[in-house]
Parts: structure tokens; sequence; C-alpha cells
């Protein structure tokens, strides 16, 4: 695989709910071993653009190619097998499960004990707190501690793209530097990340490119340092022109 | 606080929020809101998720009511009213998730709404179904089945639904969410006519061009505060706003 | 009367492991699919006949009757399942609504179909699980009877110790406490939903032909122990498999209880007036957890 390809395809996806379209036409692509923003005002489309990519949402229109194969109409499952990792807005592991059971669930398809077991390591070893807590109940582990515990069952399928929906969200300021540290680190180490945020000024500060969702389609795409010029930012938030 | 209001209203707004407060559990979803509605203005409500836009049309509404602060229509407090009774007063609104009865035909649900309208119980309903209908471009749809209908035709009806009440008040939750760019244009058209026949709008969007070139007067809410006001130019050099809506 | 009461009481023991095993059935069905499965008791029926079926064909062997019958019956679960369940499931859910009416119109088939087949007269299994009775100072208990409380508990016991230590059984937990979250590691949803559904139809079925050498067979069996089912389930709590287990003895012990004081017949209410009280006192079940879907 050539260094500078395209780990993720998405082309001319048309995708909605009930009858509205919610993407309209949508193109990106995601480089391997990049850190990849999506950005974007509300209803803008975002979290539809993920869920289709995953595979939960058929699009109308469209393709998404992993790594320059075509993986539309194949349910999330498979999709994980062929190395994509998701981390859901909302709640993404199990509450009634201990934090080694969700570990373990995380690498339902990792048939290699042996593997399994080098992996879990790594994820105990980037975060300790987990291996402290391994036998407690997931539930009950703070909000930042189950956001890493997250970060862990995605470790444990080693995945080649990692999607995350909104990763700060109900995190303190502290805690949202902690987690962008970890995947910046896992992102160094050859994973590429697609990444859905809200608090756009984190994510300019720690993405390599960026495509800004309007409408439900590509306004703009970018490094995070050409989307900083002046007035860019205000056109695509608040329309601003000049 | 207080930004430039840039309104020339007169001295008697339509709708007066004052010092409105709302919260649910430990979330203050509406803090301390004091707004005013001006008459045949078209008044826009913007801000990033969680702001608490719906929340402020809810407690207008009648779908809840505040925790303090008061809500005046034409003077008269409404808070804590029943939405019917909100209703009957001349406040038509609609809502994000489209609410028409997708078991009856167009003209049952135009039936419903007239019931609670200005005119209810008066003759005539065939002729304002008829203009209703005709006003958003809907007139051969009469006997369908709402719910056979497109997702941008629901949004249609349910405008028709809210004019057919003759409002004084007219309440616009994300009219052109989620539709077509087509029909983004249609729903400006109809927007601006209202506009032109003297009507008070207050609508909520996230689509912000639509609302610059729209509204008279835009009032910014982020965390459940006021953090702005002004004419459109106003609101997009405010340094302030760009930052609420990029997570700072 | 107090060997009244402890012989009633120990009755009720042993008719309350079966109460408990079919409501651990339904309680799987509904904790992972959340599907109200009002053809539990015909999963029952059909595991009856099974057994009927085996013996009048000659098979002495109750034991291997009873596998036959859960094998027939988990088949038949499965092909439920694929055939009529999963063309409802929406993006890895189904409609609650939709599972419910769908179940109770196949009660109504399937009981129809075994009184088609069969006629409407009650039917014996030619032979016994084991003969004899155990005799415990004043107390007689048959040995059939113990047979069936053991063999209840020890399915109990299989089916939470898979549900708690394989990494299927958590799968399966997974997939009712998050299915997207599941799929997201890569679980197949659907055929969770599979297993899950064969698994609580071979518990049923399993009961079915358990109590068969114990009492008759009859086409519209099925239906009042869907309702012996349901009553544990909302007893115990819905999601709780120890609830399931309690709520069966409790309801096996005060419905045979009651046998003393009420007329004859009329101890089939017990279950409904408890079921009830539950729903008055404490809605959640007496062990119930409320599980927050995500």
């Amino acid at each position: 695989m050539a260094p500078d390809s395209a780990i993720l395809d998405v082309q001319g996806v048309t995708a909605g709910y009930g009858g509205s379209a919610v993407l309209q036409d949508l193109g990106l692509s995601v480089r391997s071993g990049t850190m990849t923003g999506v950005i974007g005002p509300n209803g803008a489309g975002k979290s539809t653009l993920l869920k289709v990519i995953v595979g939960y949402l058929r699009p109308s229109q469209g393709e998404i190619l992993l790594d320059g194969v075509a993986v539309t109409g194949l349910p999330p499952e498979q999709r994980i097998a062929k190395g994509i990792a998701y981390i859901a807005q909302t709640r993404s592991h199990f509450p009634s499960q201990t934090v080694q059971e969700n570990l373990r669930l995380g690498a339902y398809l990792v048939k290699d004990a042996r593997l399994r077991a080098e992996r879990q390591n790594a994820v105990f070893e980037r975060f300790p707190i987990l291996h402290e807590r391994r036998r407690q109940l997931a539930g009950q582990l703070s909000g930042g501690e189950a956001r890493m515990l997250e970060v862990g069952r995605m470790m444990m399928t080693a995945p080649r793209l990692a999607i995350l929906d909104e990763p700060s969200v109900g995190l303190s300021p502290k805690l949202v530097d902690v987690v962008y540290g970890h995947v910046r680190s896992l992102c160094d180490q050859g994973m590429s990340f697609l990444i859905v945020e809200q608090n756009v000024r984190k994510l300019l500060s720690v993405a390599d490119f960026i495509y800004a969702l309007e409408g439900g389609r590509n306004r703009y795409d970018g490094t995070p340092h050409d989307l900083s010029e002046d007035g860019r930012l205000a056109e695509l938030y608040l329309g601003a022109r000049g | 606080m207080t930004a430039p209001t840039g309104d020339t209203s007169p001295a008697d707004p339509l709708l007066r929020i004052a010092g409105v407060s709302k919260r649910f559990g430990g979330i203050v979803a509406v803090d301390d809101i004091s707004i005013d509605v001006a008459r045949h203005r078209v008044t826009g409500l913007i801000g990033p998720n969680g702001a608490g836009k719906t929340t402020l049309f809810d407690l207008i509404s009648g779908v809840s009511s505040p925790n303090s602060g008061e809500v005046l229509f034409e003077g008269r407090p409404i808070q804590g009213m029943q939405s019917h009774a909100v209703a009957r007063l001349g406040i038509g609104r609609t809502f994000q998730s489209v609410r028409v009865f997708n078991e009856m035909t167009v003209r049952e649900n135009l039936e419903v709404a007239d019931r609670n309208g200005k005119h209810r119980g008066s003759q005539g309903f065939a002729d304002r179904m008829g203009g209703a209908l005709a006003f958003v471009n809907m007139t051969p749809h009469q006997g369908a089945l709402a719910g056979r209908l497109s997702y941008g035709q629901r949004k249609l009806i349910e405008i028709a639904m809210v004019l057919i009440q003759d409002p004084k008040l007219i309440m616009l939750d994300e009219p052109v969410a989620g539709v077509n760019p087509k029909l983004i244009e249609q729903i400006g058209e109809l927007l601006t006519e209202l506009v032109r026949q003297r009507r008070t709008l207050l609508l909520v969007e996230h689509n912000i061009p639509f609302v610059t070139s729209l509204c008279d007067h835009i009032i910014v809410m982020a965390n459940g505060k006021l953090l702005a006001q002004g004419d459109g130019e106003q609101v997009q050099r405010d340094p302030r706003v760009l930052e609420a809506f990029l997570g700072t | 009367m107090l060997l009244d009461l402890v012989y009633f009481a120990a009755l009720g023991v042993m008719t309350g492991g079966l109460y408990g095993l079919l409501g651990l059935g339904l309680n799987l069905i509904f904790g992972v699919m959340r599907v109200i499965n009002v053809s539990h008791g015909e999963m029952l029926t059909l595991g009856a006949y099974t057994a009927i079926v085996m013996g009048l064909g000659g098979v002495t062997s109750p034991w291997a009757a009873i596998v036959a019958a859960v094998m027939v019956v988990t088949l038949i679960g499965f092909l439920i399942a694929r055939y009529l369940l999963q063309p409802l499931t929406v993006e890895s859910r189904i409609d609650e609504q939709r599972g419910m009416v769908l179940s109770l119109g196949l009660s109504l088939v399937l009981a129809n179909l075994v009184l088609a087949v069969f006629g409407p007269e009650y039917q014996r299994v030619p032979g016994k699980l084991a003969e004899g009775s155990i005799v415990l100072g004043d107390l007689i208990i048959e040995k059939q009877r113990l047979i069936i409380l053991i063999a209840s508990l020890v399915l109990a016991a299989a089916l939470m110790a898979f549900l708690r230590f394989t990494l299927t059984g958590k799968a399966i937990r997974a997939v009712g406490e998050n299915p997207e979250a599941a799929q997201a590691s890569g679980i197949s949803v659907r055929k969770i939903h599979l297993l899950t559904f064969s698994i609580g139809s071979a518990l049923a079925g399993a009961a079915g032909a358990l109590i068969t050498p114990a009492t008759y067979a009859f086409p519209a069996m099925g239906l009042n122990y869907t309702l012996y089912a349901f009553s544990v389930v909302i007893i115990g709590g819905l999601g709780s498999v120890w609830g399931a287990i309690f709520a069966g003895f409790l309801l096996g012990i005060v419905e045979s209880l009651s046998v003393i004081w009420l007329p004859s017949g009329y101890n089939t209410i017990v279950g409904p007036v408890l079921m009830l009280f539950t729903l008055i006192i404490r809605p959640q079940g007496l062990l119930g957890v409320k599980p927050g879907r995500a």
C-alpha cells in the first residue's frame, strides 16, 4: 500500500432518513496515516456521514471504499472485520460487564489468544487506570475513564481506520486534551483517524486535514492552517462574506 | 453585557420575554433570557447545538413552563398556559419533527388546525383551506394522506396548518432543515411574502445564510444565555458569535 | 396440617422450577431482542407433542424423547427467528409492537396446527422418567417430580453459566444492552438474535418434554404456561435471571399452597394476582433491573 494512498474513500454519497436527504452527493477521503477531521454546523450531516461509513445506514447513492475495496452494502460487523473501528457519540461500551469483559468483547473477532493478550497489555500500559479497574463494572467508571475504555476497546482490533464521533462530548477541557493526546500518539503509530467534532478549535490544533460540511455537502477542505485563514471559518459557520 | 440592538421597532413588542429561565434537573437550558420580538418583523434565533433555542420556543408556545420569568404576548402574561390555549391567542408554531397527522388527509389536517384558529367556528373553511394550500403550492394534494407525502411536502403542509389559523405571531422551528436547495429557495420566498404581508415571524434555524438573508433582527444564544443580537452584518462580525459556534 | 403445608410447599418447589425455566427463556428473548414472545408456551406444547410422537413411535426411553423434543423445538425456533422475525428487524432492532403481534399470531397458528394434527384429546406419554417415590419421614415425593426439579435447575444453571462465562454468552448480553456497540465490536446482531431465540425456544421445548410423563398434553396447554412464564418474568423483574428463578419458586409455592384454601380450579388465578400486586407495588419486579438500553 503506497504511503499516500487513501485508506477511506467516500464517493458521491446521498443518504438520509424518512425521505429527507441529509447528505447530498458527498465525497471525501482519508489519507493513510493521517488524522482527518470533519466539522460543520448542526444539521450539516456529520453524524449521518459516519453512520453511512460504518454501515448503520445505507446510502441511496454512492460508494464507500476501504483501501480501494467497496464496502457499501456490507453490515457493520463485516466492515469492522476489514479494519474499521467506531466509537459512537453516545455510550459505546457495556456498563453491565467488567472492564476486562468489555475489552474481551472489543476483541470479539480476534481469534488468536496470544494476540489478544498482547493487545490487552498494550491497552493497560496506555491506560493504567483501566488495569486497576479491570474487574470493576464498566458502569462504575467516570466519564473520562469510560472514554478511555472505549479507546481501549478500539485498540483491541488494531484497526487501520478509527472513526470517532465527537470524542470531546461531556469531557472537561483537560480530559479532552488527554484523549486527543492518545489519539495523536496512536496516529503516529500508524492508525488513521476520521474524527467528527463540535469543538472546532481543538480539532484544528491536532488534525492533519479538515473537511467542512454544510447542508449535507462538502463545502471546503484543506489543512487546518488554510482553514484558519481570515474569514474562512466565519464564512462557513455564519455565511459571512469578506 | 449588552450588544447593540439595531432594532427600531415601536415601543410595544408583540412578544416580550422577561428574565425567563428553565432548568431540567441540574441543567440550565435557558438562563435568564430577555428578548423582545417586534411587530411586523422577522426575528431569527440562532446558536450552536444545545444553546436552548428549541427550549425557548417550547416555553413560548406552552409546551413547557419556565421556572422563573414572564412571557408576555400583547402585554398579557402567557407563561404556563397550555399550548392549545396559546395557539388560540394567536401564536402559531411548527416543529423540528414536522408534526402533521400522517393517518389523515391534507384536508383533514387543515380542518383540525382550523378548529383552533382565529376563524374557528365560522363559515368559509373551504376558502381558508384553499388559500392556505395555494400559498404553499400544495393545492393538488388536498386529498392525499399526509403520511404519503415527501418530507419537504409535509413541511409545507405544516406551514399551511399554521397559516390557516391566521396567527398574529408565526413561530417556525427549523423550517428548512433537511430540505433540498430548491425547496429552501421556495420556503424562503414564502416567508418573504409573509413579511410583505406585515406578519410577525420568529424562527430558529441552523442555516445561517438563510437567516441572515431573511431576518431583520437576529438573536444569538449559546449555553442557554443570550450572547448577542443585531442585524445580520453585526452578528456575522461579532467575534464572540463565531467562537460560540466553534465550541470554545 | 403442617404436613399438608410442607407437602404442598415441596410440590410447589418442584413445579416452581419449571416455571422458572420458562421465565428464563422468555426473559432471554425479551432482554436481547425486545420481543414479547406470546408464543413461548407453544414451544412447550411442541416439545410435549414431540415427546408424545416419540413415545407412540415406540421409543421407550423418555430421555431420548426429551433430547428429540429439544432438537425439534430448537429447529422450529430457529426457523421462526430466521423467516419471521428477521424480516421485522430494522437496523438491528425489532419493533416491540410488531414482534408481539407476530408472536400472538404465531401462538394461534401453532396451537391450531397441533389441534388439527393430533386432535383435541388429552394425550399421555407411555412410561415415566422414574418409578416410585422418595419417603422423607411423613412426606412422600414422587421421584419423577424431583427429577423435573433437578433437570430444571441444571438447565437454568447451565444457561446462567453460559451467559456469564462464555464469549458467546457475553456477546448475547452485549447485544441486549447496546446493539450498536455490539456491532461495532464485530458481533453479528443477526446471528445473535437467531441464537437467542433458538435457545429460548429450546428451554421451553425441554420443559414441555419434561412434564409429559407427569401430566397430560393437549393442544391449548401452551397458553397456560405462557401466562405462568409472563407472571414469573414480571414478578421477578424483566432482565433479571435470578429474579426469574426466584419468582418461579415463589409462584410455584404460593400457587401450590393456595390449593389448601381455594376451591379447585381457582389456583390458576394466583399467578395473575401476584403479577398484578407486583405491578402496583413494585413495577420493576422483585429483583428487576431497569436496563437503560442505549
